[in-house]
């Protein structure tokens, strides 16, 4: 099957070119709204560390041998 | 029965479940701006975050049931595929553009603190879930009622072809009756008081979806042929589904949310169960010619394919229906009137 034969015959070519530009703006303008909060989020910086992960080191339960498990 | 016959129910299972599930939290999206309304600004953020928690961890696998019933439809049926996708274009264009932008809403709104771009999200799932609901309704009924489709299998009718009153009465009443659904869910799944306002709202949309949905089945003698196929008396499963949803008015005033909210599941189911059965043995009618339309058979992929998906579906649908009730029993509480415990 050629490729002419395999469109839809229903389906006009200038809509299937505007649902292509439509979506490309659509995702170009989520991407810039992506973008704009990964680099917010990373100007913001990351965390101090957080006092649980300190605890669970310090835990008396915790040992060598349950980590290698 | 053979393998035609059990992948028109298995589609038809698949959009039954999806019409469960994507329907309450479409209804939930629909609710979001007139429920989450509080009486200062901080109120009304926490609310509207309550109620986009109660599906945060559930609306993406819901709405999964949708592309599994697209990819069934393509791989078991693709004629009908072809046909459905390529006649509904415009359709299922805006269906695609409603759904992306409320996928990406829920994960962006909370994101930023300021008024203007959580409202902007807000409006989002809004008018992502309101539109794919009325869209689908319309799709559907016109399944029902039948298209113009020549002998090619093409659909030969323009967009507005697609917009009669039946098919429009379908629309309203699918938004309608997923915002009672949604409304129950919402009453089920928060804390005092977002849970007796979500009551109230669903007391009061249930008055106009109980005559929209007797409505529709009228409407339904009068736009499709289901007097020949089903008869004066449309059997047990339509008036099942209609009787349901009246007896979620008398479970709603008695506070039996729980109850209310399994008989909208029956509604629902009902109502796709009811469409399926009045195509079957066909899955596009033509209103041009009956000897144009599309059936299980002659738009069906080989009987290998069908082999190899039933057996793959048998191993895979069990996985996935285990994970998604576990979802459901992981979060199964209230949402807390608590900012520090709210994902979304």
């Amino acid at each position: 099957m050629k490729l002419d034969a395999a469109v839809s015959p229903p389906v006009p070519a200038g809509m299937v070119l505007a649902s292509l530009i439509i979506f490309t703006l659509v995702y170009a303008a989520l991407m810039v709204a992506d973008v704009y909060l990964l680099v917010s989020f990373a100007r913001a910086g990351a965390p101090a560390p957080e006092a649980e992960q300190i605890t669970v080191r310090s835990d008396p339960g915790f040992t060598l041998a349950e980590a290698q498990d | 029965m053979d393998l035609n016959t059990l992948w028109f129910i298995l589609i038809g299972v698949l959009y039954t479940g999806f019409f469960i599930l994507e329907g309450f939290d479409f209804g939930v999206g629909m609710l979001l701006p007139f429920l989450g309304q509080g009486p200062d600004a901080s109120e009304t953020d926490l609310r509207r975050r309550m109620i986009i928690n109660t599906i945060g961890p559930f609306w993406d696998g819901n709405e999964v049931w949708l592309l599994t019933a697209g990819g069934a439809t393509f791989a078991a049926f693709p004629k009908w595929y072809a046909t459905l996708f390529s006649g509904f274009y415009l359709p299922f264009f805006i269906l695609l553009l409603a759904l992306i932008l409320r996928g990406v809403a829920f994960e962006f709104r909370s994101r930023r603190p300021d008024a203007l771009w959580r409202n902007f999200w807000d409006w989002s799932i809004f008018f992502g879930s309101l539109v794919p609901s009325l869209l689908l309704g319309v799709a559907f009924a016109n399944l029902a009622r039948g298209l113009p489709i020549d002998s090619e299998m093409n659909y030969v009718g323009g967009f507005s072809n697609l917009l009669n009153h039946y098919a429009l009465l379908s629309g309203v009443t699918t938004v309608v009756i997923f915002i009672l659904h949604g409304a129950i869910f919402l009453s089920m799944k928060t804390e005092s008081p977002l849970n007796e306002y979500a009551l109230q709202a669903a007391r009061r949309i249930w008055i106009p979806a109980a005559i929209l949905d007797v409505l529709l089945l009228v409407s339904t003698y009068l736009s499709t042929d289901i007097l020949a196929r089903l008869g004066v008396n449309p059997g047990v499963i339509p008036l099942t589904g209609v009787a349901a949803l009246f007896f979620v008015g008398y479970f709603l005033r008695r506070k039996r949310n729980g109850v209310a909210f399994a008989a909208t599941i029956v509604t629902i189911a009902a109502a796709i169960a009811t469409l399926f059965m009045l195509m079957y043995p066909y899955v596009m009618i033509s209103t041009i010619d009956p000897a144009f339309s599309l059936n299980i058979y002659n738009a069906a992929s080989n009987p290998y394919t069908l082999r190899v998906m039933t057996i793959v579906a048998l191993i895979f649908v069990p996985i996935v229906l285990l994970y998604q009730g576990w979802t459901y029993w992981v979060f199964r509480n209230r949402v807390l009137a608590r900012p520090e415990s709210l994902t979304y």
